[in-house]
């Protein structure tokens, strides 16, 4: 019971802190259940296949393609990101420059935002406290601001190259600004006061962050691959950099021998981590310390801290429907489920 | 020698030669000239003259001896197509499968549910796949000065070397055969801001004969078309969809002697349009691409005797292609890149009849090819050596009954060097083709072959960065095919009938796919492909030449087999199950008429979760008016491509437009 105490508080942290997902919607006994998993499938560049997957874990049935389904088109081209709030879902579709906003009990789409001046909108992340969306262009060097009430853009605020993840934490906003491994830097703003506050440097390649419920920033880099005209040249490593809130000093918490892409944090404190290699368990408590939990080839990870497990995502061969693997914390599997093409994001609804 | 070097001294060689040939020094002959059809009109059983086909055998036969089936594309259905360039004209014509990336895109052919680069595209016999991508885009050949377009079906890797697996689509241009000197303008005007001015004019007479040829055409295209992406179902106006095509080229003969003569061609195409790219809702890629394509020839005849001909090929091939995307920036710099691949080689052969019943060809190639590319590594270079053996046998050769066999073989090898690897390919093709005439009736005929052919990779299969594959097979075919040819007179005409039955299995195809992890797309030799099909042609013409109706409909079924498919095996994206394509033509004086309905059946999307791009049925009208002016003989043309105003897609996203209006006028002294 504790546990689900400390799960809850967590999930409720988190909604507070970043609004990354969804209050759960009922708690009338502090128990919650994983009511839902969204699968959030990329597709192919510029064929808009895209799609959104849902998975009932209690019946175990699949929607491939439920955007598609309910609203009779599809939901565009390179699906990139997906937060749940407020009762609805923010969608990030990359290559069809726009938002898609649906409501998650019908799926039905509520509202589309077009972007028309800086274009492929790549993540997201939500400010809670002032209902204020973020969304970085990948290739604009941008982030915008969306005011989520009337869903309008707002400022946009320029960043370092290739802008990938983002996070707003209190009253600032972290960009990592990934050049596609060419930069290592990440930019801080201030949103109550509307400046840049800093620039940091970190890894190669910075893409991914997340924040633990102690409020501590964990950001991912993935290296840089090097000249490819020069075999010898094998680019930087990946890493893993620690970002407290107060000193903003990054401080590298671990470098991998292979490639890490996505990250994910569980309940028992250790960083699940998609690497070239498989998932790698990384510990948050001690420096350097990974363990490769699960070989293999993954593409996305995400961990349910109710049930306890890791939903990885396998794209394939990027063309053929992809698969969600279902995993304990300890690397057993559990079960798995069909998706759409290159199953990315996974998200978790939660209620009773 | 320094790449740069060596691009100027061929050129200036080239301008050498055009400055010649103007002053009629090298003015010179056709491939085509009769002189070159002794040697085959020596086997008595050639009945020429007729139409001949020089793309089924490498040497000029009758269409109905070749042992392949060939479609014909003359200078009448090219002349009222008012089409613009050859892929254009092979999509309203449905002589290939095409795959248009829009209106102004990259435009590709292919024949019998076969890729694009497993078919080999020639201009006058003269190899132009590009060896970079081994593929040639048909949207920078434009159409003003081609006479005749033969698309062969069938593999032909003996005959042709690498990328003939499914066919071959021979282009031809328009060289001066007559005695009279002439000239000729073009102009146009049409929907989306069309525009064309095309000039042509020769000089010409037994001995010497040449014709330059120029043009411009543009357009903005920036029509109106739905998407699926749009929420609210508005309408959408395509930007960046222009094109600025301009091109010069020169076509000449020159006979030395009786039985001496050259023949050549020149050919520049410039072509600078927009890459707007898919349309998936959002803001349309303002990317450009600019494309520079050199293509030139001379073809040595010599008659030796009544017998033999030798022929000298060389050639020299260039082709600069730039793209630039401000929009998009990777670790601050912009999205551009450039390549640049050069070809210069050539062929010889000799063929000649050994005696009334067996003619040989015997020959080989050189070619020598080099990149400068972006995202090649430095110092790629490929060198290929050929030789080839071709026969055509009448075995049984009598008034009542005729069987001519075609055996042929070749032999390539293939050197590839980088600065990282040194590559050797040796391949091996063959081809076993028979043609016969069963019955006392010279208008029915049997046809059939079997052989094996290749395709070698391409510079960006082998040494593309990141993810090229140095470690590449080539890919393998073993095609057969079997057909009939008829001909009847039916109601004051003639009725023709062709049909024919095809299987090509295609082993280690090469197919791009993502790595494990980093997403870098590296090419592999994958599955096996088989394609399964029938064409059929119907056709008649009537005895004045006034009513021509014919009827062509293609079947296939084309699927990519691998063990790790979910159901071991997904069909090949893009490829129409079925096509189906009418032509009905009054070519009267002075109104010509043609309406040309056409159909193509849904296509699957690349991946395996069934999607496909709906069937649709489209249609153009062409009418021409031909009138004198003074001394000019002029003909208004009024062109209507897609009069059904169908809303349809040869590539995924990329719409094409909807109903057009094009006028012309050309005005020939």
């Amino acid at each position: 019971m504790k546990r689900v105490f400390v799960i809850a508080l967590f999930v409720s942290i988190s909604v507070i802190i970043s609004g990354c997902l969804d209050s759960p919607s009922s708690t009338n006994d502090g128990v919650l259940d994983l009511t839902g998993v969204f699968v959030l499938n990329e597709g192919n560049f510029g064929q808009g296949n895209g799609s959104l997957t849902v998975y009932d874990p209690e019946s175990q049935e699949v929607v491939i393609n439920v955007f598609e389904q309910v609203n009779g088109r599809p939901l565009g081209d390179v699906p990139n990101d997906m937060l749940l709030y407020n009762g609805k879902g923010y969608i990030i579709v990359n290559n069809s420059d726009r938002m898609e906003v649906i409501d998650f009990g019908t799926y039905q789409s509520t509202n589309t935002l077009e972007f028309l001046q800086y274009g492929s909108p790549y993540r997201m992340s939500i400010s809670a406290a002032t209902n204020t969306g973020f969304v970085s262009h990948l290739y604009d060097n941008r982030v915008s601001i969306i005011d989520l009430s009337s869903l309008t853009v707002g400022q946009t605020i320029p960043v370092g190259n290739n802008p990938m993840g983002l996070h707003a934490l209190l009253e600032r906003l972290y960009v990592l600004n990934s050049g596609f491994g060419n930069d290592s830097t990440v930019t801080v703003y201030n949103t109550s006061t509307a400046t840049v506050e800093g620039t940091l440097t970190v890894g190669h390649g910075p893409a991914e962050i997340i924040a633990d419920p102690n409020g501590v920033m964990w950001i991912l880099c993935t290296g840089q691959y090097g000249d490819w005209s020069d075999p010898s040249d094998e680019g930087t490593p990946g890493s893993i950099y620690r970002l407290f809130y107060a000193d903003l000093i990054p401080d590298r918490w671990i470098e991998f021998s292979s490639r890490p892409t996505r990250i994910s944090l569980g309940p028992d404190g250790n960083l699940y981590v998609v690497t070239e290699e498989g998932i790698h368990k990384v510990s948050t408590a001690s420096r350097n310390t990974s363990q490769l939990l699960i070989p293999g080839s993954f593409y996305g990870i995400q961990v349910d801290w109710l049930s306890e497990e890791l939903y990885i995502t396998d794209a394939r061969d990027f063309t053929s429907q992809g698969h969600v693997y279902i995993y304990s914390l300890a690397g057993q599997s559990v079960g798995s489920f069909a998706a759409g093409i290159i199953p990315s994001r996974v998200l978790f609804l939660y209620g009773n | 020698m320094p790449f740069r070097q060596f691009s100027i001294l061929h050129i200036t060689i080239l301008l050498s030669f055009i400055f010649t040939a103007g002053t009629g020094l090298h003015a010179g002959n056709d491939p085509v000239l009769p002189d070159t059809l002794r040697p085959a009109a020596y086997v008595l059983s050639y009945a020429l003259p007729e139409e001949i086909v020089v793309t089924g055998t490498r040497t000029r036969i009758p269409i109905w001896r070749s042992p392949a089936p060939v479609t014909v594309i003359d200078d009448d259905d090219i002349r009222r197509s008012g089409d613009i360039t050859v892929g254009e004209l092979l999509e309203s014509n449905g002589a290939a499968i095409t795959r248009r990336y829009g209106s102004s895109g990259l435009a590709t052919a292919s024949v019998r549910g076969l890729s694009a680069d497993q078919t080999l595209v020639l201009i006058n016999g003269v190899r132009v796949n590009s060896p970079q991508n081994g593929m040639v885009d048909l949207s920078t050949i434009p159409l003003y000065g081609i006479k005749r377009i033969e698309v062969n079906r069938g593999g032909a890797s003996s005959l042709y070397g690498s990328s003939a697996l499914g066919g071959i689509i021979n282009i031809i241009t328009e060289v001066p055969e007559d005695t009279e000197s002439f000239a000729e303008i073009y102009a146009g005007t049409g929907s989306y801001g069309f525009r064309r001015l095309n000039i042509r004019g020769g000089i010409q007479s037994k001995i010497y004969g040449f014709a330059v040829t120029a043009g411009t055409e543009r357009a903005q295209d920036d029509f109106t078309f739905t998407s699926r992406f749009v929420p609210d179902g508005r309408m959408v106006k395509r930007l960046n969809a222009d094109y600025t095509y301009n091109h010069l080229s020169i076509d000449g003969r020159y006979r030395f002697r009786e039985e001496r003569s050259v023949g050549y061609f020149i050919r520049y195409s410039h072509a600078d349009r927009g890459a707007p790219g898919p349309y998936v809702g959002g803001i349309q890629s303002g990317a450009r691409q600019v494309d520079t394509h050199i293509q030139t020839a001379i073809t040595y005849n010599d008659l030796l005797n009544d017998r033999w001909l030798l022929r000298i090929t060389p050639k020299y091939m260039y082709s600069k292609i730039e793209y630039s995307d401000t929009g998009i920036q990777i670790g601050g710099t912009h999205l551009d890149s450039r390549s640049v691949t050069e070809q210069i080689g050539g062929s010889f052969d000799i063929s000649g009849a050994l005696n009334r019943s067996l003619m040989l060809t015997t020959g080989g190639e050189l070619s020598y090819a080099q990149i400068d590319a972006d995202n090649i590594v430095d110092g790629v270079r490929r060198l290929d050596l050929t030789t080839f053996v071709i026969a055509a046998w009448d075995i049984i050769s009598s008034d009542h009954t005729r069987i001519t066999l075609y055996p042929s073989m070749r032999y390539d090898r293939l050197r590839n060097t980088s600065a990282l690897s040194e590559l050797v390919y040796d391949q091996l093709t063959w081809r076993f083709g028979l043609n016969t005439k069963p019955f006392p009736y010279d208008r029915f005929i049997l046809r059939a072959s079997v052989g094996r052919n290749f395709k070698a990779p391409n510079f960006n299969d082998l040494y593309w960065v990141p993810g090229g594959n140095p470690d590449l097979k080539p890919e393998h075919s073993d095609s057969y095919d079997a057909g009939f040819r008829l001909s009847v007179p039916v109601f004051r005409g003639v009725m023709t009938f062709d049909g024919s039955v095809f299987y090509i299995q295609t082993r280690d195809r090469i197919v791009w796919q993502p790595g494990s992890i980093s997403s870098i797309w590296s090419p592999v030799n994958f599955d096996e492909v088989r394609s399964f099909g029938m064409e059929v042609y119907t056709g008649w013409s009537s005895d004045n030449g006034l009513y021509n109706l014919s009827f062509t409909y293609s079947l296939q079924d084309v699927y990519a087999y691998y063990s790790d498919y979910p159901t071991g095996k997904r069909p090949l994206p893009y490829i129409p199950r079925e096509n189906l394509h009418l032509n009905l033509a009054f070519t009267g004086n002075p109104v010509d008429v043609s309406i040309q309905p056409r159909y193509t059946g849904f296509r699957y999307l690349p991946g395996d979760d069934g999607r496909y791009l709906p069937a649709y049925l489209t249609a153009d009208l062409h009418i021409n008016i031909t009138f004198r002016i003074f001394m000019l003989y002029s003909t208004a043309g009024l062109q209507v491509k897609n009069i059904f105003d169908e809303q349809y897609e040869l590539i995924q996203n990329y719409p094409m437009p909807g109903r057009q209006f094009r006028a012309t006028i050309r005005l020939e002294y």
